[in-house]
């Protein structure tokens, strides 16, 4: 078994995501607990892959696909380890501000955070800032992570941290932005705890927050 | 040295020769513009197509911008003229009008420049491909405001038609993750829709403004294909040959269409600076300049990048006499951010290490929207005190400072005799 596992963690650095499917499905008929693929196979081939582009072996792209087969190695298992008793470090919700659809950079920030142990909500891109509102109120994250990619919607992350100061929700979660256009100065503007220059830059981040909120 | 290489056409003596006895017109800010481009002294060009910092400082709704040529051109042209700019084309959300046009869903708002709805991309299975037909370009999404646009531009001294690069296209009808995938899994639907968007959609494209708006060249972005959203290596085998098709297509009807901006390199991680992937990112460009010897150091930290490797790539040039095109950016989120004198900085560094032996212009690119107009003034008077030429010797001995300019708002009222920008 452990030759489908080694099978599955290089398909997720290759970023096969059919064969990750595939491999997953395998060693989940084959008795594999689901935690044990996920934490021996899955999350290593990710953080393989974050290591090749923090290499300037891999670029965006072999990035994305690995991003890609992760989630869809993730999704084969969902099922198995939902109710199933798994140490996570925090929950996370994430979104792109209303008026952005760009998601490229949130879907590998997703994948390296559920690669580095977060319980990640993923809502979506074109998120008004009263839905922002709205989903920390019902799920309680102890992080909130925004992005955006152009300058103009680059204003509406004032407008998410005011709506969140005005319903009394600011101090109940730490918030990491992310970005194209925004950098550590536009945090430390608008009065966010953490900046990420990119996904591992965030997971970095989400660490050292969910310690200052434990 | 001959300076036989550099693209006059936008060159500030051109625009000067042409805006001559132009006459200001309270009404037009194009003139405001021409007038000032006419009495320019010699220096390094700078110019600076600012969509999104120019929506945010006038407050005109992002619908209207974006969809009026006549709103966009006059707002560029006295922003243009207010900070001294020597270009004042009008410019939209420049990726989007083909696809938008081909059908794909896009999302508009009141204060954000539209942009494609990646969520219902328009090509989701390959099949859908063979869906898509050539739009009726006259009659199609916003094109006819950007017909507007290049014959506006064009009066001001600035020909020229625009396109969006097939890559950039194609990622805008099918989402990145989909068409990386295509590109590794099923290349030949990937050569396809690359083959259909510059023989077809493009060609057709660049054919109607040759015959609406007579141009004679187009350049595009081509944003998506910048390093590292894709490697050199996949730059050589998926945007070279496909702009070389669509520069050999046009050429058939006297169109020279130039793909730009590919392969720019913007590694964010200084620490990742890597030299050889920066000269194969030079190399890409230089297929893509077609015989033009020219680098790009675009929308990366080159405030933070060594200039010496750009240099030695250069040498090539310089050592054959031949004096190259050198196009560098302001990074924007230094010229939002600041400080002023870190921008001061590398406009000067730039000068100073291309502003003698190469064709030099410097661009501030993707102004951030909310980038506070002195820091602006700051960059341009950087460019028009150690710019001057002949460029000084020694520019540490060059006396700087930034000269107090008044808000925006009261440079249009006072050109326009209290009308306004007339919208």
């Amino acid at each position: 078994m452990s030759d489908t596992l080694d099978k599955l963690r290089q398909c997720i650095v290759d970023g096969d995501d059919d064969m990750a499917t595939a491999l997953t499905e395998e060693a989940l008929q084959s008795g594999v607990d689901a935690r044990d693929i996920v934490k021996t196979a899955i999350v290593p081939g990710i953080e393989q892959a974050g290591k090749l582009w923090q290499d300037n072996i891999y670029f965006m792209p072999d990035v994305v696909l690995s991003a890609e087969a992760f989630k869809a190695a993730m999704q084969v298992v969902k099922p198995y380890t939902q109710g199933l008793k798994t140490a996570s470090r925090g929950k996370i919700i994430l979104g792109v501000v209303a008026g952005d659809m760009h998601d490229l950079g949130k879907s590998i920030v997703i994948a390296m955070l559920m690669g580095a142990g977060f319980d990640v909500i993923d809502l979506g891109v074109d998120i008004p800032a009263a839905t922002f509102i709205e989903k920390v109120k019902e799920l309680k994250p102890d992080i909130l992570g925004i992005g955006c990619y152009m300058t103009t919607t680059m204003l509406e992350l004032k407008e998410v941290l005011r709506a969140l100061e005005e319903n009394g929700l600011r101090n109940t979660l730490k918030i990491m932005i992310g970005g194209v256009p925004t950098t550590q100065q536009f945090a430390d503007e608008i009065g966010a705890d953490a900046w990420g220059r990119d996904a591992l830059d965030a997971v970095a981040a989400a660490k050292q927050l969910i310690e200052k909120v434990r | 040295m001959e300076n036989n290489t550099a693209d006059k056409k936008n060159s500030p003596s051109v625009t000067q020769d042409m805006n001559k006895g132009i006459q200001l017109n309270p009404h037009d800010p194009k003139t405001w513009w021409m007038a000032y481009a006419a009495q320019r002294p010699a220096w390094i060009p700078i110019m600076a197509p600012m969509a999104e910092h120019a929506q945010f400082l006038t407050g005109i709704p992002a619908r209207q911008f974006y969809a009026d040529a006549k709103i966009n051109v006059h707002t560029l042209a006295a922003l243009a003229a207010y900070y001294g700019f020597d270009n004042a084309m009008g410019v939209g959300d420049t990726y989007n009008y083909e696809a938008e046009a081909m059908g794909q869903k896009m999302i508009y708002s009141e204060n954000a420049m539209p942009t494609v709805d990646s969520r219902d991309p328009l090509i989701k299975q390959p099949e859908d491909l063979k869906k898509i037909k050539v739009p009726d370009w006259l009659h199609a999404g916003r094109i006819r405001s950007v017909f507007d646009l290049i014959r506006l531009n064009a009066e001001m001294g600035m020909p020229g038609g625009k396109f969006c690069a097939p890559f950039s296209l194609a990622v805008n009808i099918r989402t990145y993750p989909l068409l990386i995938k295509d590109l590794r899994k099923n290349p030949e639907f990937a050569h396809d829709l690359f083959t259909f968007l510059a023989d077809e959609i493009l060609t057709s494209y660049l054919k109607c403004q040759k015959e609406h708006c007579g141009i004679t060249a187009a350049t595009a972005p081509d944003a998506w294909s910048a390093f590292p959203n894709l490697s050199p290596d996949l730059a050589e085998k998926w945007v070279v040959p496909y702009a070389e098709r669509l520069f050999k297509n046009c050429l058939n009807f006297d169109v020279k269409a130039v793909v730009a901006g590919s392969c720019d390199y913007c590694e964010e991680r200084i620490e990742k600076f890597d030299k050889a992937i920066l000269f194969r990112c030079f190399d890409v460009q230089k297929k893509l300049a077609f015989g033009m010897p020219m680098v790009i150091l675009g929308m990366g930290r080159w405030h933070e990048y060594p200039l010496e490797p750009v240099l030695e790539y250069l040498a090539q040039y310089k050592n054959n006499n031949i004096r190259a095109v050198v196009m560098a950016q302001i990074n924007a989120r230094l010229l939002r951010d600041g400080p002023e004198n870190r921008i001061i900085d590398l406009v000067k560094r730039l000068i100073d290490t291309f502003g003698r032996d190469y064709n030099l212009t410097v661009i501030m690119s993707n102004v951030p929207a909310d980038t506070p107009p002195r820091h602006i003034h700051a960059a341009v008077s950087a460019v028009h005190t150690y710019g001057r030429l002949p460029l000084a010797e020694n520019l540490d001995t060059v006396a700087f400072h930034i000269p107090e300019r008044e808000p925006f708002q009261e440079y249009v009222h006072k050109m326009s005799g209290g009308i306004g920008l007339g919208f």
